[in-house]
């Protein structure tokens, strides 16, 4: 929550419905848009964890930055030095008073850092009276103690109407004596130099109050950098081998290209060209990269393989038995992540056709073959059926030829015959 | 430099100031950022016709991101009004007081919410636990933890460990 007191009257969609002042760094919630002080919305998720206006649920992780226009029209507002009270009438924007309460503000709290006997003094006084108190207790500022006193004595002898100082003074003109002033100044070498003090020190000033708020704004924005850095570095990370600078994309394929056409050429040794400019033929680990991506280069084919169209499956097939690496998947590193994902898109595509015709293959073989199959059984069905009628018409034979036999020697116990007859003629018809 | 709670307690004093209360809550008594007291009175056709009642309210340096300590005043001859939330020692049985406090909401905000409890009143009794929680309550309400069960409050009441 902010501190300060405003000139102006505030909009009411600037303030914070938690403190009721102008926004303080805001902050916006991403699940229902409303906007707080980062520290008043920080507080109050800490006692609950909730939205304070509409009571959803919010999580600090929930809480972006505002819209910078918001911040700056914030940022922007006029405020009064908190010294106002004790009689600083400085009045800025927001983002400007910090730096006034640092280094300015003669009625902020300011440390004496100055060292004696190797210890810091540490007194904490008004900036005002730093310097009192630094020639008092330090014995600085000696040369200026004496033009001082010099002037304290002048201040006294002008009380007693003797002498008297030039309007100039301030500005450096060391008259001191019985003239008046307005008798002094039209022989007084200042006089001349005055308006071009007036503008100088309007300038001055100016350029002071510049300064701040361009101090200010380095702060943020190394503030942002160094944030931005941060997050490069992680998206850098999630990359890995297929981050590459602007500079690097631009400058491979072409220089690349004419590099590995000189070399075809004129036969320039590969190992004369820079690392970047070599042409990728030695095989995957030659790729041209990082050295941390080797470790994945036997992975990838090179770049210029792809390219070639020499990278088909007889030569994954080579690189499989005849190389010591494993698998080669068709990743082409030398593109940008988008034109990977694009490549392993159609290569799925690719490989989604395959299995479907391998499928339809399958299934045209696997009908054919039932054909034939069912063919030979049916011819096999009927040779087993001549074959059962064959040994049928032989069975009968066999029994005219039993029966006859029985006939003619009566005298064996029939009953025996005839049974071991009708067994045999069964379990022969039940083939 | 004031602390924030007594910076956003200057805000709500100097708003009061300017615009007033609404009708039927009047400011009694602000002399510093620790402890306001304003009567309330309910308009209009109600149980509590006619009848003014005081309220406290007792801010920690937390506020607004902890609610305040509100309270009817029931000593110098003042009670607290008969109403199945409020408890004859001046104790509020109110959700806006405890778990759904916001620090969105205000001195005013509490006072206003207050007085359509009791304008929605019909029949003046007290909780049913009125006794065993007055026998037992902390001197400071928000060490009570009510239950609130929707719309029909169950004043089990247990004390908060200091
Ligand atoms: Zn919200
Ligand atoms: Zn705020
Ligand atoms: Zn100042
Ligand atoms: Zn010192
Ligand atoms: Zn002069």
């Amino acid at each position: 929550m902010s501190l300060y007191n405003y000139v102006d009257p505030i909009n009411a969609n600037l303030t914070c419905c938690i403190c009721r002042a102008p926004f303080t760094e805001p902050t916006t919630t991403l699940t229902c848009a409303h906007t707080f002080c980062a520290d008043c919305i920080l507080r109050a998720l800490s006692n609950a964890p909730s939205c304070p206006v509409d009571r959803t649920p919010l999580a600090p992780t929930d809480l972006g930055p505002v819209n910078p226009i918001v911040r700056s029209l914030v940022d922007e507002l006029r405020v009064e030095c908190v010294y106002k009270a004790d009689g600083c009438g400085y009045v800025s924007q927001r983002q400007v008073m910090p730096l006034h309460l640092r280094d300015e503000c003669d009625y902020a709290e300011v440390r004496c850092e100055e060292k004696e006997d190797g210890k810091t003094c540490g007194s904490s006084m008004r900036r005002m009276e730093l310097r009192a108190h630094q020639k008092k207790v330090h014995g600085l500022w000696e040369q200026e103690q004496e033009e001082e006193s010099l002037l304290f004595e002048e201040t006294d002898s002008e009380e007693a109407k003797e002498n008297h100082t030039c309007p100039h003074a301030s500005i450096g003109c060391p008259y001191s004596g019985p003239l008046e002033p307005s008798e002094h100044l039209p022989g007084c070498p200042y006089e001349s130099l005055k308006g071009f003090f007036t503008t100088n020190n309007a300038k001055m000033s100016l350029l002071t109050e510049q300064n701040m708020v361009l101090r200010h704004k380095v702060d943020t924005l190394e503030h942002t950098v160094h944030m931005l850095r941060k997050e490069m570095n992680a998206a850098k990370n999630a990359l890995g081998p297929w981050f590459r600078s602007s500079y690097q994309t631009m400058s491979l394929p072409a220089h690349g290209g004419v590099a590995r056409s000189i070399a075809g050429a004129v036969g320039v040794a590969s190992s004369d060209l820079p690392i970047r400019m070599q042409p990728a033929v030695a095989g995957p680990s030659t790729a041209g990269f990082e050295d941390s991506v080797d470790v994945l280069a036997p992975y990838f084919p090179a770049q210029d393989e792809m390219r070639r169209g020499r990278w088909t499956p007889s030569s994954m097939a080579d690189s499989v038995y005849g190389r010591a690496g494993g698998v080669v998947a068709p990743l082409d590193l030398g593109t940008t992540l988008e034109g990977t994902l694009e490549g392993l898109r159609e290569s799925v595509v690719g490989l989604a056709l395959g299995v479907d015709s391998v499928g339809r293959r399958g299934e045209i073989a696997l009908t054919n073959e039932t054909l034939r199959l069912g063919e030979e059984l049916m011819s096999v069905r009927a040779q087993m059926h001549g074959l059962r009628m064959q040994v049928h018409g032989m069975m009968m034979d066999r029994n005219a030829s039993l029966t006859m036999r029985e006939e003619a020697g009566a005298g064996m116990g029939p009953g025996g015959a005839y049974l071991r007859a009708h067994t045999n003629f069964g379990s022969i018809t039940k083939l | 430099m004031a602390s924030i709670s007594s910076r956003r307690l200057a805000k709500e004093l100097r708003e009061i100031q300017s615009e007033g209360c609404p009708v039927g809550i009047s400011l009694l008594e602000a002399n510093d950022f620790a402890k306001w007291l304003f009567t309330i009175e309910v308009m209009g056709d109600s149980v509590y016709q006619g009848e003014v009642y005081t309220l406290q309210f007792r801010f920690d340096s937390h506020y607004p991101i902890s609610s305040p300590a509100v309270q009817f005043v029931v000593t110098d001859g003042k009670e607290a009004p008969i109403h199945p939330h409020v408890y004859s020692n001046g104790h509020i049985c109110a959700s806006i007081l405890g778990n759904e406090w916001s620090p969105v909401l205000s001195v005013i905000a509490v006072c206003v919410t207050l007085q359509s409890m009791l304008a929605s009143c019909k029949k003046k009794e007290r909780p049913t636990d009125n006794d065993r929680y007055v026998r037992n309550a902390p001197e400071n309400p928000k060490k009570t933890l009510f239950h609130y069960d929707g719309e029909h409050y169950n004043f089990k009441s247990t004390y908060l460990q200091d």
